[in-house]
């Protein structure tokens, strides 16, 4: 079975001190803030990609093991979804 | 001790040979910050304490970018409507550019972030500016101001002001009011097909060299005191790639060398960034004395009394053909009667 695939909606964003980023999708009322390696899973998703792919390609900017990143893109992701930042399919 | 007007002079200026701002003293933080943020460079501001050209206390480090989250959460919304503004009008066929505030912080600013704007500016082909008006109104926009007579607007307007999804969009026809807005020749403005992408969309918007032309006629025209963002807006199109030669035609055929020599003077007077000699030699250029009066004219800061002030002007600058509508608009709008309008003209004149 095939995993499922994270694409980020349209919107518009803006970086803010320390790494932090501000986004807004088109059809949102309000931004939404991410911060931590959040910011970098969200510009990765300018293309759609399951969790292993975002994992493989995290695993070479960060040193952490791939249990430790598999978890944080599984929190961000599900964050992303609920705030509407992100689609899967 | 050093203001914080002069402060935030020196911010505007980060970037141009100016790569220090003097330590900012405690007792001014509350002061500084407000006229950072007034003068919309509180963008700029955070850039300068992150990587040390600005010294400053944790306070208003912490304080400045506290503000600067704020600014710009409302810059998004306001961009989301720039996005929907541009999706209308193509959707509709209709031919737009967007303006200064989204465009320049995507296509100029060192950093999108760097520059916060608070309302969209559009630019729409006279004969279709009445059309664009229809179309926001079909789509929820509000008219601000109604129109003088029917065929005001795409004849003598420089812009319709409206609300959409409660952001303030210009939708224009002219850069400029006024004199010089007559003189211009807004459809060139269409000629160069230039682009910049902001959620996933391609936006219509000029090209650098037409935008250093509109960034000197609202800095020179726009107000007595131009904020400092529109005075760095001209440094960092001014000293980026732009066709000099085009540059410099245009502001031949349009007449607006007082308008140049004015941009030219208060961004070398306020922030003191020296501008490159194709923009400088407008410094000392020969301008007759009427185009002198008008630019006094456009640095009345109250909005009614300017275009009070610029009507006997703009009749002038018309083609006589053009002057009984313009002076009939003017003189006896629409929805007011005669009576009333007779009695205000006279009551302002004693």
């Amino acid at each position: 079975m095939s995993q499922a695939e994270y694409r980020r909606v349209p919107a518009v964003e803006r970086e803010l001190a320390y790494g932090r980023r501000l986004i807004q999708p088109l059809s949102a009322s309000t931004p939404t803030q991410l911060a931590g390696s959040a910011p970098v899973i969200w510009d990765l998703l300018h293309e759609h990609h399951t969790v292993d792919a975002l994992v493989a390609m995290l695993q070479q900017q960060f040193s952490d093991s791939p249990e430790v990143i598999a978890h944080g893109v599984r929190s961000a992701l599900t964050a992303m979804t609920q705030t509407a930042l992100v689609v899967v399919s | 001790m050093i203001s914080a007007a002069q402060i935030a002079r020196n911010v505007a200026a980060l970037g141009f040979g100016n790569s220090r701002v003097a330590p900012i003293d405690s007792a001014m933080n509350d002061e500084v910050i407000d006229e950072l943020r007034t003068q919309r460079v509180e963008g700029v501001a955070v850039s300068g304490v992150l990587d040390g050209s600005i010294e400053a206390d944790a306070e208003f480090v912490e304080r400045i970018i506290q503000r600067h989250d704020e600014t710009m959460a409302q810059t998004l919304r306001v961009e989301i409507a720039a996005v929907r503004a541009s999706e209308i009008l193509a959707a509709a066929g209709i031919s737009h550019r967007l303006l200064k505030g989204a465009s320049l912080a995507h296509t100029i600013a060192r950093n999108p972030s760097e520059r916060s704007f608070r309302d969209v500016d559009v630019l729409v082909r006279g004969d279709s500016i009445d059309g664009a008006i229809d179309l926001f109104e079909s789509k929820g926009a509000v008219r601000l101001h109604r129109q003088l007579r029917p065929g005001f607007d795409a004849r003598f307007g420089k812009s319709v002001t409206m609300l959409l999804d409660d952001i303030e969009v210009d939708v224009h026809r002219l850069l400029c009011p006024g004199p010089f807005g007559v003189r211009m020749r807004p459809n060139e403005l269409f000629f160069i097909d230039s682009t910049f992408e902001l959620a996933g969309e391609q936006i219509p918007t000029l090209d650098p060299t037409d935008h250093l032309v509109h960034a000197c006629y609202h800095a020179a025209l726009g107000s007595a005191e131009p904020a400092l963002v529109n005075l760095r807006d001209i440094a960092l199109l001014a000293h980026g790639p732009f066709d000099e030669e085009r540059f410099e035609d245009t502001i031949d055929r349009w007449r607006a060398r007082a308008v140049i020599q004015r941009a030219v003077r208060l961004v070398e007077r306020t922030i003191s960034v020296e501008l490159p000699e194709v923009l400088g030699r407008y410094r000392y250029t020969q301008v007759d004395k009427t185009e002198r009066g008008w630019i006094d004219l456009y640095t009345v800061d109250d909005p009614r009394g300017r275009f009070a002030a610029l009507a006997p002007a703009t009749f002038h600058a018309l083609r006589p053909i053009d002057r009984p509508a313009f002076a009939r608009a003017v003189g006896f709008p629409d929805g007011v009667p005669p009576a009333t309008r007779v009695r205000s003209i006279l009551y302002r004149r004693k």
